[in-house]
């Protein structure tokens, strides 16, 4: 028999078996153990802050029914018009904002110019400069917080939000400088160079060329700095003091510790409009903070 | 346009001499093909004169200015990437803008130069694209595109065909070239491709470490070579180089011929080849073999197109010649060209 022989029987043959992926047992498994992981998140990260938003709308008496009702029997705003009322919230609030949107915004301006200025430029010192950062970002915030306290009585910046919005950008910096260093160098200098034969002085070039470029970098850095400087408790304990100038972790934790009793109904409104502007925060950004944190590498082709 | 010159301009970096006392001048239309090796400085130069690097000697004049310390939106040239440098984020048709939007032109002016711009390199359709959704050759005139909108004085190209593939390279080159015609642009262009420096060029600068080893037309390039690198640089294969004593001769695989096929020609030198193995490659059999004495077993290699008939097999001895005015003679010290037998007509670089 030769083997034309055998190349015409396999045309009588039934049509071939298909190999489905489902049947493999690596995928099976691997499925599962997606679903489990987001219902893990789900449960874990997801009720907790439902239980929250839920609790928020409910009376005070409910609060403490034993057995606890799942959905409010009866839905009421009383937490949050308490909070309003009876505390300071609407000013920490304000000086929250403030802060948090001021680190970002140091944050970004000084990290970008000074990762921009790391990646492309070549001068005495600066590879040394840059491991230096580095190791700053390693210092926990407690080991600097005493002499930044000195510093920021010198400089005469006690009980300000300035001395936060200083000391949360600082702490963020070396992350932003890193961060940011990276994925310019990810964008080919010649778009800047082509920009600049076009026309451009370098500052154009940066700004026309290589900020949008580097948008999703420039979004998770602030996505970083907004959140950190929004929850940071330490720097604001020890910088701040008066009613005017307190931000909501600190003026949160002083409600609870001041006389044992605690109303749960207001921590948990106030816990809700807490969370709320880094969820809208998150979710305006997260599209571009995807990319950016994905696609870095692959940019400027 | 504009004419160009280069005055002895050196390029430093750390200890690395990159470019070495460089003189050149591109005339008023004319098409100037930098070619080299890789690491032959020629990008150097040629970022150099966009205003990219500032040279560590010398100075380049562009038109009437002294362009030096010039910066690069202040020299009015235009300069196509290797890999395009389009601008991602932007429309094909806002990346032909880009120039005109940044010197402040707004409005009609602008839509009826890209359209003039997109239309002279045929991409019109494809404006409203981003550059990832083009191929590379749309890119490629993209780029070309948008160095022409702003009529500058002198275009700059660094090896703007090396990222297409072999067909499309044939066809941008042609188009590249009569586009160069109706234009009538001053182009300087860096390419490590001879074919693309022969078939471009109107002259060709041979670089090699820093330095240049020749300046002259590609047919003075290729009949005349200044000296053995220039002779093995250019040509596929490259000129046979025979050490004889006092001299190295060098011959061109495709003048090294058959002796039968001179007939009753005077004037040819006679050089028997021991034939080590026979390459056909359609148009061409390349021949690979060793000389006997006089020529000391020097490896050549000659270039027969198929259709001459040749009796001649691999193992064998076979007859071969070459017209002696087709022989070029190096000084075997500097490697250096001496005169050849028929009137000198290259243009040899002053420090070769």
């Amino acid at each position: 028999m030769t083997s034309y022989d055998t190349a015409a029987t396999v045309i009588d043959r039934a049509p071939p078996r298909r190999n489905y992926e489902a049947a493999d047992i690596h995928f099976i498994a691997s499925r599962a153990m997606t679903y489990l992981l987001a219902l893990t998140a789900c449960t874990v990260v997801g009720f907790p802050l439902f239980w929250m938003v839920i609790c928020s709308f409910k009376p005070a008496t409910e609060l403490y029914m034993s057995p606890p009702t799942f959905l409010p029997q009866q839905w009421t705003l009383q937490n949050y018009r308490d909070l309003f009322l009876q505390t300071r919230f609407p000013t920490y609030f304000l000086n929250s904002l403030i802060v948090a949107f001021g680190a970002t915004l140091l944050s970004l301006l000084v990290g970008g110019l000074g990762a921009y200025s790391l990646s492309r430029f070549r001068f005495f010192g600066i590879s040394g400069f840059s491991t230096v950062t580095l190791f700053c970002y390693m210092l926990p915030e407690v080991l600097i917080v005493i002499p930044l306290y000195i510093y920021v009585v010198q400089f005469g910046l006690a009980d300000t939000l300035f001395s936060l919005i200083v000391a949360n950008t600082a702490f963020t910096l070396p992350l932003a400088l890193w961060f940011m260093r990276s994925y310019f160098n990810a964008i080919p200098v010649t778009l800047e160079e082509s920009a600049m034969i076009d026309g451009c002085t370098r500052l154009q070039a940066m700004w026309k060329v290589t900020v949008p470029l580097a948008v999703p970098g420039l979004v998770s850095v602030s996505v970083f700095s907004f959140n950190h400087a929004w929850n940071e408790f330490l720097f604001a304990l020890v910088f701040t003091s008066s009613e005017r100038n307190k931000v909501l972790p600190l003026g949160l934790a002083t409600w609870i510790g001041q006389d044992n009793i605690y109303s749960w109904g207001m921590l948990l409104a106030s816990a809700v409009l807490v969370t709320l502007p880094v969820l809208v925060f998150y979710l305006a950004v997260q599209k571009r903070l995807v990319v950016g944190m994905t696609e870095g590498a692959s940019k400027g082709e | 346009m504009a004419r160009v010159e280069i005055r002895n301009v050196g390029k430093i970096f750390g200890n690395y001499k990159a470019v070495d006392d460089v003189s050149l001048t591109i005339e008023d239309g004319e098409f100037v093909v930098l070619l080299g090796p890789s690491g032959c400085g020629k990008s150097t130069l040629l970022r150099m004169v966009a205003g990219l690097e500032l040279p560590t000697f010398g100075d380049i004049v562009i038109g009437e200015t002294v362009a030096t310390r010039l910066r690069p939106k202040d020299r009015n040239i235009a300069m196509v990437f290797q890999n395009y440098a389009l601008y991602p984020h932007l429309t094909l048709y806002e990346n032909i803008a880009f120039p005109l939007r940044v010197a402040g032109r707004r409005g009609d002016e602008v839509d009826k130069k890209v359209r003039w711009a997109a239309g002279l390199v045929g991409i019109e359709h494809l404006l409203a694209r981003k550059p990832r959704q083009t191929s590379g050759g749309e890119r490629q005139r993209t780029a070309l595109a948008r160095s022409l909108v702003r009529d500058p004085a002198l275009f700059l190209l660094d090896e703007p065909l090396s990222n297409l593939d072999a067909k499309l390279r044939h066809s941008a080159r042609d188009e590249l070239r009569t586009f160069q015609e109706r234009v009538g642009m001053t182009a300087l262009y860096v390419t490590h491709d001879q074919v693309e420096a022969m078939g471009l060029g109107d002259r060709v600068v041979v670089m090699q470490g820093g330095r240049v080893r020749q300046v002259g037309t590609p047919e003075e390039i290729y009949l005349y070579p200044a000296d053995t690198f220039v002779a093995t640089f250019i040509g596929t294969p490259p000129m046979n180089l025979i050490d004889m004593p006092g001299e190295v001769l060098g011959v061109r695989p495709e003048n090294l011929m058959p002796v039968s096929f001179f007939g009753q020609e005077s004037g040819l030198r006679r050089m028997t080849m021991l034939v080590s193995r026979i390459e056909f490659l359609g148009s061409d059999k390349l021949i690979y073999g060793a000389l006997d004495d006089p020529f000391g077993q020097a490896k050549v290699i000659a270039r027969l197109p198929s259709s001459v008939p040749a009796d001649i097999r691999e193992g064998e001895r076979a007859h071969f010649a070459v017209r002696e005015h087709e022989l070029r003679s190096f000084d075997p010290q500097t490697g250096l060209a001496r005169p050849a037998p028929i009137p000198q007509r290259a243009s040899v670089a002053s420090h070769g």
